[in-house]
């Protein structure tokens, strides 16, 4: 009887721990920066709407910024893990049919959610705004 | 030896029937969550594409003409061996890529449809999404 105990706390101890190796797997993110994030930059009536889609291939951090619309592709993009920081430069339309060269400053805050936030200044000439994305949800 | 073989065997179901939850639950009817009296036509830039089983989802961002603000809408298609036989590959589509569907809403109202059909802006390339329509009630 007690052999038999024995053997169904071991085999149920297995199985939790399958479970837990596999949920621990399905929980594996990659680089924090890497995905789609949707958000606003500028306040009130300036506000619009921003999505910025960044990628990582190990050695370059790449993206662009409101695919299809006013596109721009990110440049000298990096990420500063030590404080989490993030810089980016883009030449966007900050008018109609009007580009700027833009400098993007943003910290990454709740660092461990998939919906992690990323918030900071939008630097075009002298004008600057503030902005707030949210990481997609991985489904 | 053979209380063994019966633990062994509890296990490999528990696993089995675990991994059969996950699977449907990801899986559903077509009417129980799409409205055939909503189909919808919209033009967007690819902003994510989810390649797995059961269903491939891709996410485009749509503005709308009326408030002048950007929707992110999520598109299922069928499962990657049905969109493959409908000429899809996994580089079909890029992140940016414009592109213009034909579907259903989903019952809820958010930003979801089922895609009918995708046609690639640039080139004008129509591919079939491998729709459940017809296919599940």
């Amino acid at each position: 009887m007690k052999k038999l105990m024995q053997l169904k706390s071991f085999c149920l101890s297995a199985g939790l721990l399958s479970l837990t190796f596999a949920a621990a797997l399905a929980a594996q993110e990659g680089h924090p920066l890497v995905g789609s994030w949707h958000g606003t930059m500028g306040e009130g009536a300036s506000e619009r709407d921003l999505t910025v889609i960044m990628d990582w291939d190990g050695s370059v951090l790449s993206g662009l910024v409101n695919p299809g619309f006013e596109h721009a592709d990110l440049q000298n993009a990096r990420l500063v893990s030590a404080d989490w920081t993030v810089y980016f430069e883009l030449d966007f339309e900050t008018e109609p049919g009007q580009e700027e060269r833009c400098v993007v400053n943003g910290t990454i805050d709740r660092l461990g959610s998939d919906r992690r936030t990323m918030s900071g200044t939008w630097n075009c000439g002298e004008a600057t705004a503030r902005f707030e994305i949210v990481r997609d949800r991985d489904y | 030896m053979k209380y063994v073989k019966c633990a062994s065997l509890v296990v490999v179901l528990a696993m089995v029937v675990t991994v059969l939850a996950i699977s449907s639950g990801a899986h559903h009817s077509f009417s129980a969550q799409y409205d055939s009296n909503q189909p919808v036509s919209l033009t967007g830039a690819v902003t994510k594409i989810e390649w797995m089983n059961p269903h491939v989802y891709f996410y485009i961002d749509v503005r709308n003409e009326e408030t002048g603000r950007v929707e992110n809408w999520a598109l299922e298609m069928g499962a990657p061996a049905v969109i493959q036989r409908n000429g899809w590959r996994r580089n079909t589509m890029k992140m940016g890529d414009m592109v213009r569907i034909e579907g259903t809403r989903a019952r809820t109202g958010d930003p979801h449809a089922n895609a009918r059909s995708v046609v690639m802006v640039s080139t004008g390339v129509r591919l079939g999404a491998g729709s459940s329509e017809d296919v599940t009630p």
